[in-house]
């Protein structure tokens, strides 16, 4: 099984990962999702809630100091499986099961990593996805993560636009922001503008890559 | 199962005020979010030891015909 690991850097640092892919890889999925951070209170208490046990694997729990950290590990999990072109299921049904995409957030060292598994990393492989990167910002009412995964060519005019419109909803509706962008086929070059447009919407504050195979 | 309880938990799971959902309640399921869809989904499978889809949800009118189908699917197992 191919395993993906994507390592975090400590905030607010924007730098290219050392085995980031060179320039002229495309982007072959975005994905965004936004949550409110009270929702994810039950995640936080002891015992926590069936939802925490399901969705979450114990590691991922473990790592929490509280219910910002849950909701933070949520959109990785959600904007990961958007740019996968799938979604989020439990176990059955379509889309990746939850526990396939790894969210370990430490918000304590503002740390965040990834891990792909199971049928997230088998859908990453057929998208020719060879990394990936996300974007995450969270206070104590609400939680986003924008995310992005790397690898093949193609136009960048989709991407282009389909940042854009994620872009404007972060700014202006809610529904935009939860209905994400899904997926965005279109491939572009990893450039650094991207980031620095996401950066300037939402405020950056994790940056990921494959580190191993 | 214990259809009451089980409401009442449905009711908690989808952040509802206590008492406001009863048999007859239409589910709506439609209308949900991934969190709500995953906070129903997860406390079926750790209540009932049932797992069900998002679509097996959607195929549900009101919250008993849920619990209709839920008592199928442990009746079938």
């Amino acid at each position: 099984m191919r395993r993906w690991i994507l390592t975090s850097w400590k905030l607010p640092e924007l730098r290219d990962p050392p085995d980031a892919p060179a320039p002229g890889a495309g982007v072959t999925g975005l994905g965004i999702d936004l949550e409110y951070v009270a929702r994810f209170a039950g995640c936080a208490r002891v015992p926590s809630t069936a939802f925490a046990r399901q969705v979450f694997s114990a590691r991922e729990r473990s790592a929490w100091n509280g219910p910002a950290a849950a909701a933070l590990a949520f959109t990785v999990k959600e904007a990961v499986a958007k740019a996968l072109g799938t979604g989020l299921c439990l176990r059955r049904g379509p889309g990746v099961p939850c526990r396939d995409i790894e969210a370990l957030v430490d918000l304590a060292t503002r740390t965040i990593a990834v891990v792909l598994r199971g049928a997230a990393a088998a859908r990453a492989a057929r998208l020719g996805a060879e990394g990936g990167s996300a974007w995450c910002w969270c206070d104590a009412t609400v939680a986003c993560t924008i995310a992005a995964l790397f690898g093949g060519s193609g136009d960048p005019a989709a991407l282009d636009a389909g940042l854009a419109r994620v872009l404007r909803g972060l700014q202006s509706d809610r529904r935009i922001y939860e209905t994400g962008l899904g997926f965005v086929s279109g491939m572009v070059p990893p450039t650094s503008p991207i980031r620095t447009r996401a950066s300037e919407a939402c405020g950056i504050s994790a940056y990921f890559w494959r580190t191993s195979a | 199962m214990e259809r009451d309880s089980f409401v009442t938990k449905l009711c908690a799971a989808l952040e509802f005020p206590a008492g406001s959902l009863t048999e007859r309640s239409p589910l709506n399921s439609e209308a949900w979010d991934s969190v709500d869809l995953l906070n129903v989904i997860s406390l079926i499978d750790e209540d009932l030891g049932v797992t069900v889809s998002g679509d097996d949800l959607k195929r549900c009118r009101t919250v008993g015909d849920l619990l209709t189908f839920l008592e199928g699917q442990q009746a079938a197992r």
